[in-house]
């Protein structure tokens, strides 16, 4: 396939330019890609830009990706944009220049935020967007950027689209939470109406959803709130392992950390309103 | 009950010890890019592994130091041997082990 059947797809990540170059035919995702991209699309690739390719093969697996030296095939083009959207935030998060990067959720009111850092399928990502019901700004729901200043952690917002199950879905809707979507076409994909900007780090809480626990809140050492957050960490080029402990203790030293599990989507909404002095729903 | 323990344990020199403001610690392993996580009574322990006294002695000396916590003794001791599982400790033991 020459050059000219191709089309690129520009986007900028958290400041790193990335390129999906796509046959120009069969383009109908290619609308949909967009629309999952929302604000990181840009007009125009800036050079450097990290390259993922993307061919149509007569395939069982027809939808090829490449990105360095891996390939991915894919049977259809749902699949196709859930890999896509995953791979190009993983290389934004790769090349961010945040101190520190994790899978966390944060939400910010009166000019703090609560980090709530857990693993996929803590309930973080629900837990998150449920305060937009209390009067919190949601600042993301699965990518924790965090700039250390001195010795002040700051989180910076994350457009990602959420992925929610329908149950997360119908409670969040229950709760009068705004949200666009589905967006690009997948059911699961949805987006916050509303965003608040980078806030400084006021409480870190990791959650844990456990519809057969009692609720439990319990204080961490400083040792091991720095601990949970490098458990979490993602990888970054421009950040050695030891920077990213040391942005870690940094934090954890002056904030405090807490593990919360939570039975009901309204428990865990009480134990973070009595953590956080905000007024209980 | 200690025959499972180094006599003397001394802990790798290259792992890099953090202690936080509240007495907790975190140890930083740069041969297996791992940290762990110390309470304040762990930390005292780790500080004490230099070779210099026996894995009976650390436990007594803890016991003693904290005659309030519940059950030191066996902490500390269990709180060496996860050192050396952990390979934090010297393969070796110390010089005033031979």
């Amino acid at each position: 396939m020459s050059d000219l059947d191709m089309i690129d797809l520009a986007f900028n990540v958290f400041g790193q330019p990335i390129v999906v170059r796509a046959p120009a035919q069969h383009s109908d995702w290619h609308a949909r890609l967009r629309d999952l991209m929302g604000p990181y699309n840009t007009p125009r690739a800036m050079q450097p830009a990290e390259l993922i390719g993307v061919e149509l093969m007569d395939d069982d697996l027809p939808w090829h990706v490449t990105y360095d030296k891996y390939t991915s095939m894919l049977a259809n083009e749902d699949q196709l944009l859930q890999h896509l959207e995953w791979r190009i935030f993983s290389i934004g998060v790769l090349h961010a220049s945040a101190t520190l990067s994790l899978h966390a959720g944060a939400a910010a009111r009166e000019g703090k935020a609560v980090l709530l850092p857990g693993e996929s399928g803590s309930g973080k990502t629900t837990l998150t967007l449920a305060l937009a019901s209390q009067g919190w700004q949601i600042l993301t729901d699965d990518i924790g950027l965090i700039d250390v200043q001195d010795v002040t952690g700051i989180v910076r917002p994350c457009a990602r689209c959420c992925h929610l199950s329908a149950d997360s879905l119908r409670q969040l809707t229950a709760k009068q939470v705004a949200l666009q979507g589905p967006i690009g076409g997948l059911p699961e994909y949805f987006r916050q109406a509303a965003q608040g900007r980078a806030t400084p780090i006021g409480w870190i809480v990791t959650p844990r959803y456990a519809p057969k626990e009692e609720l439990s809140l319990t204080r961490l050492t400083q040792a091991e709130t720095a601990a949970l957050m490098i458990h979490g960490g993602l990888r970054q080029m421009n950040r050695t392992v030891r920077e990213q402990w040391a942005a870690a203790i940094t934090i954890a030293s002056h904030i405090p950390g807490y593990r919360l599990i939570f039975p009901s989507l309204d428990a865990g909404l009480v134990a973070l309103a009595h953590i956080t002095g905000a007024a209980t729903p | 009950m200690f025959a499972d323990l180094p006599t003397y344990p001394r802990r790798r020199e290259n792992v890099e010890m953090e202690v936080m403001p509240d007495g907790s610690a975190l140890l930083y392993d740069p041969q297996s890019d791992q940290g762990h996580v110390l309470t304040a009574l762990g930390a005292l322990v780790w500080d004490m592994c230099d070779g210099s006294m026996t894995s009976q002695a650390i436990c007594e000396e803890c016991a003693a130091l904290l005659p309030q916590l519940p059950d030191t003794f066996n902490v500390v001791h269990d709180l060496i041997a996860s050192f050396r599982e952990l390979s934090l400790l010297q393969a070796a033991e110390g010089a005033s082990d031979t």
